[in-house]
């Protein structure tokens, strides 16, 4: 059975229904305690239905290419206890050129990513061959089609190509992890410097300085902000505003952070790992500016959440999720910051983030790596330190935006300084 | 499908190669306050080649069944770009056997959808009516109906069924702008009956997240703590259970001597097991997805590190036998080290000797979430109570506990002789793989110095 067919044959009990096909084939190489370990390719495909029956959404999906028709009366079954629908799936609409495949990736031969691999490994080993790396590199191109009921069709191809590299450093029972990666939709991949940035983070590292606790100014790396930015971005989640539990939900317009912060969640942006052209319902990506200059300015939503909400989806389907995250840079460089802090900690990652309350922007967590800084220098790693605080106060705290920006994953951010988090120490 | 793809392994030129398909269907019901937020039914079909050669592995993920023949030379191809040294495989006896599935007392597969909408529905509208100050609930069903076929170059071939259910019930009340969650779940490798007479659960949970809201945050500091059955059974799992990984070990020789059996890792009281064939359990199921038989494993005997989990490359490596501990979490993944059910077996203390002499401490009950960076660990309670002069005294929230594991273990002063299990409707990521179906399970845990995260 075609999408087309599956689509019409939705139709004869739906008032409206939509189609989405996904394909995508992949290949990697990864290394484990400095071997390559395993190459691997992949092929995979999925259909996901939804239809509108009686005003309620039903959903189904299979990865099973002659189980179409089931799949079909799954989503129709689904749909009498479906949510209601108050909203129509949209019709063609052109959006924006936004550039996401570059043929480059996929005619990577898997020599090559292993090869690629092989030379961000040997540079952390020449820098400690104690280190016991590993690292993976791989592509994935992925084609789309989505049509509905209201005469939409379109398609995209994406491509993702991907590097990172990661170590472990035994000393006694000091157990240290650090790496990077990087996620690109074009072949640009700076492998000499994802190693060079893993050596930096190992050498900060190299001495473990000791840590009181105490309230002390806070430098989030660019990987680090996502302490910030995880309870940040749940709390503009549409659906979360909507059903109100959200604590941002009445406070549009207001103030939530200090003048320096803006951020914005941007799916135009050529080759970003989350650009793309349309959203997951065939509604038209944008730049959507989430909080400017520390003014909450707008809610990401789908076309189910927005309908139900009054407002109008802001190409952030299905789900409400965003899709870049950018944080607009400052004017302080990360030296700079360092500088101006007579005792304070620099933090890269944590652990256990999620854990506490993050929709009320509570969080506690276990510093991963992070580093102490003593009169404007970093001096050594911080060992068995929690930092806990609020980010929705922290947000209004904060005293520097760095003016160096990294792309993280899908966010781009430099680092942030924020004056005064409590430090818990272990020992 | 077993002729087809025993007929595509025939001939493959590789040390080892191997075939897994498999078929799910799934069904999830989600509550998010009075209305369904997500209800779904996804049937998955696909499988995997994967072969070794001179060491190396090629793996190859497809969901297209056209070609397994071509399937397996393409993992056969990758593997040769890997292999530089000697594939080493522990030696098992060939299997071939169809398994029974696990028993049901109602098959889920044949539960109307209106069933089980409107026993999801009945929890959920259980807590949104319990007190004005629940603001919403997070209420989750999910059921997976598995079936596994394997086949190796080896002659071994197996077929299994793994059913998992669970459902989760979380209630968040609110004042002014405070929010607390609380959250009860239920969860096995069995079937519908798991789903019903929950009632209980969903008051709790409901009752837990308004008394939170009247709750102070805990003092941050160090304290003796004495950890629930639920905590208990995720401590052992995520603090010390995935550095039992031998994935983890047998390519690093300064992780092999942190976990050098025969190491004193606890007092004598305690015993740590992970055992994948155990009736009834999470985590359980006759074989492991390399066809392994799944066993009763000691990690740590009478405080002593004894044993830990392998794959059939891991155990060769390491010299040491099979355990059954190689799984994967769906089609799309290789099989890699993974627990099964993981627990602390009882000591013979009470409750009341645990918490009768500290002055100053906390009882940590459940769990929000854990996760380790090897030796470190954080872990949040799902809420907590002072210990005031050997008494249980007033409730407190924001319970992070964090630590270095070998020290942790150690402080593990006293057990208690009240072994439980907390079965949940999530599972347990490595790497990409998540969720897995784990069991836990703990006695009431006394541990001296446990840094509790807070503000001060």
């Amino acid at each position: 059975m075609r999408i087309e067919q599956a689509l019409e044959s939705a139709m004869r009990k739906a008032r409206a229904a939509e189609v989405a096909f996904h394909q995508q084939r992949m290949s990697s190489a990864e290394y484990e305690d400095d071997k390559l370990k395993r190459v691997s390719a992949s092929q995979s495909s999925d259909v996901s239905i939804r239809v509108i029956v009686d005003g309620k959404v039903g959903w189904s999906s299979t990865t099973d290419p002659n189980a179409l028709e089931p799949a079909v009366a799954r989503a129709l079954e689904l749909a009498q206890f479906g949510n209601e629908a108050s909203f129509d799936f949209p019709g063609p609409s052109a959006g924006a050129q936004v550039k996401t495949y570059d043929a480059e990736v996929e005619r990577t031969p898997r020599e090559e990513l292993v090869a690629v691999g092989g030379e961000m490994l040997e540079r952390i080993k020449a820098y400690n061959p104690e280190i016991k790396v590993g690292c993976e590199t791989s592509w994935v191109v992925s084609e789309r089609r989505l049509v509905n009921s209201s005469g939409l069709d379109i398609t995209s191809k994406d491509s993702l190509y991907s590097g990172g590299v990661g170590g472990v450093l035994v000393r006694g029972t000091d157990i240290l992890f650090a790496g990077r990666w990087h996620s690109w939709r074009a072949k640009e991949l700076d492998a000499k410097k994802l190693g060079n940035d893993a050596i930096s983070d190992f050498r900060h590292a190299e001495r473990i300085a000791p840590v009181s606790s105490k309230n002390m100014p806070v430098i989030f790396t660019p990987r680090g902000v996502r302490v910030l930015l995880a309870s940040l971005l749940m709390g503009v989640d549409g659906k979360s505003v909507f059903k109100g539990d959200s604590p941002l939900a009445k406070r549009l317009g207001e103030r939530i952070a200090s003048p320096e912060f803006s951020l914005t969640d941007d799916a135009t942006i050529a080759y970003a790992p989350e650009s793309g052209r349309h959203d997951g319902e065939g509604v038209p990506r944008r730049r959507n500016e989430i909080v400017r200059e520390g003014v909450l300015t707008c809610f990401l939503y789908d076309l189910e959440t927005a309908a139900k909400a009054g407002a109008v989806s802001t190409g952030n389907g299905y789900g409400c999720a965003p899709s870049n995250v950018v944080v607009a840079p400052g004017k302080t460089s990360f030296a700079e910051m360092a500088k101006g802090t007579a005792e304070g900690i620099v933090v890269e990652s944590v652990m256990g983030l999620g854990q506490s309350n993050i929709m009320n922007g509570d969080f506690s967590v276990n510093i991963a790596l992070g580093y102490k800084v003593e009169k404007g220098e970093i001096v050594g790693r911080v060992k068995d330190a929690m930092l806990a605080g609020n980010v929705y106060d922290a947000l209004t705290r904060i005293e520097a935006i760095g003016s160096e920006p990294e792309w993280f994953g899908s966010t781009c951010s430099p680092a942030v300084l924020v004056g005064e988090v409590s430090v818990v120490a272990g020992r | 499908m077993r002729d087809q793809i025993q007929e595509a392994l025939r001939g493959a030129v590789a040390d080892y190669a191997e075939i897994r398909m498999e078929r799910a269907e799934t069904t999830e019901i989600s509550y998010r306050g009075r209305e369904i937020d997500y209800i779904s039914s996804s049937s998955s079909l696909g499988g995997m080649a994967r072969a070794t050669v001179r060491g190396g592995w090629g793996v190859v993920t497809f969901n297209d069944l056209t070609d397994l023949r071509s399937r397996v030379s393409d993992a056969v191809a990758c593997a040769g770009l890997v292999g530089r040294e000697q594939s080493e495989l522990a030696e098992v006896a060939r299997v071939e056997q169809v398994a029974a599935p696990p028993g049901m007392d109602r098959d889920f597969r044949g539960v109307a959808l209106a069933e089980k909408q409107r026993t999801v529905q009945g929890y959920n509208e259980l807590m949104l009516g319990f007190h004005p100050k629940i603001q919403t609930t997070y209420t989750i069903y999910r059921d997976v109906y598995r079936q596994v076929y394997f086949a190796n170059s080896e002659g071994s071939y197996f077929e299994e069924t793994r059913p998992d259910i669970g459902v989760g019930l979380s209630a968040i009340a609110r004042e002014g702008d405070l929010v607390q969650r609380a959250h009860e779940s239920a969860g096995r490798a069995a079937g519908f009956e798991v789903a019903l007479g929950l009632e209980a659960k969903a008051g709790a949970a409901a009752k837990r997240a308004v008394e939170l809201l009247s709750a102070p945050p805990v003092q941050g500091g160090t304290y003796t703590v004495v950890l629930n059955q639920k905590l208990g059974g995720v401590f052992a799992h995520e603090a010390f259970g995935h550095l039992s990984e031998s994935d983890l070990l047998y390519e690093n020789e300064k992780l092999r001597e942190l976990m050098v059996l025969g190491k004193r890792f606890g007092s004598e009281a305690l015993n740590i097991v992970d055992d994948g064939s155990l009736p009834g359990g999470r985590g359980t199921h006759p074989l492991d997805d390399e066809g392994v038989p799944t066993r009763k494993n000691y990690l740590i005997k009478e405080g002593v590190l004894v044993g830990r989990l392998h794959s059939r490359e891991t155990a060769a490596k390491m010299r040491e036998g099979v355990t059954g501990n190689a799984r994967a979490v769906g089609w799309r993944f290789p099989p890699i080290v993974r627990m099964t059910n993981t627990y602390i077996e009882p000591g013979g203390a009470s409750f009341d000797d645990l918490i009768r002499d500290i002055e100053l401490g906390l009882y940590a009950r459940d769990m929000i979430g854990g996760q380790t960076m090897v030796e470190m660990f954080t872990f949040s309670a799902a809420c907590g109570y002072m210990i005031r002069h050997g008494q249980i005294a007033e409730l407190v929230r924001d319970v992070v506990l964090t630590g270095n594991i070998f020290e942790t273990l150690k402080n593990i002063d006293l057990l208690a002789n009240d072994l439980a299990w907390a079965d949940g409707v999530g599972g347990c990521g490595k790497g990409a793989q998540n969720p897995l179906p784990v069991g836990l399970g703990s006695p009431h845990l006394r541990i001296q110095n446990v840094v509790v995260g807070g503000r001060q």
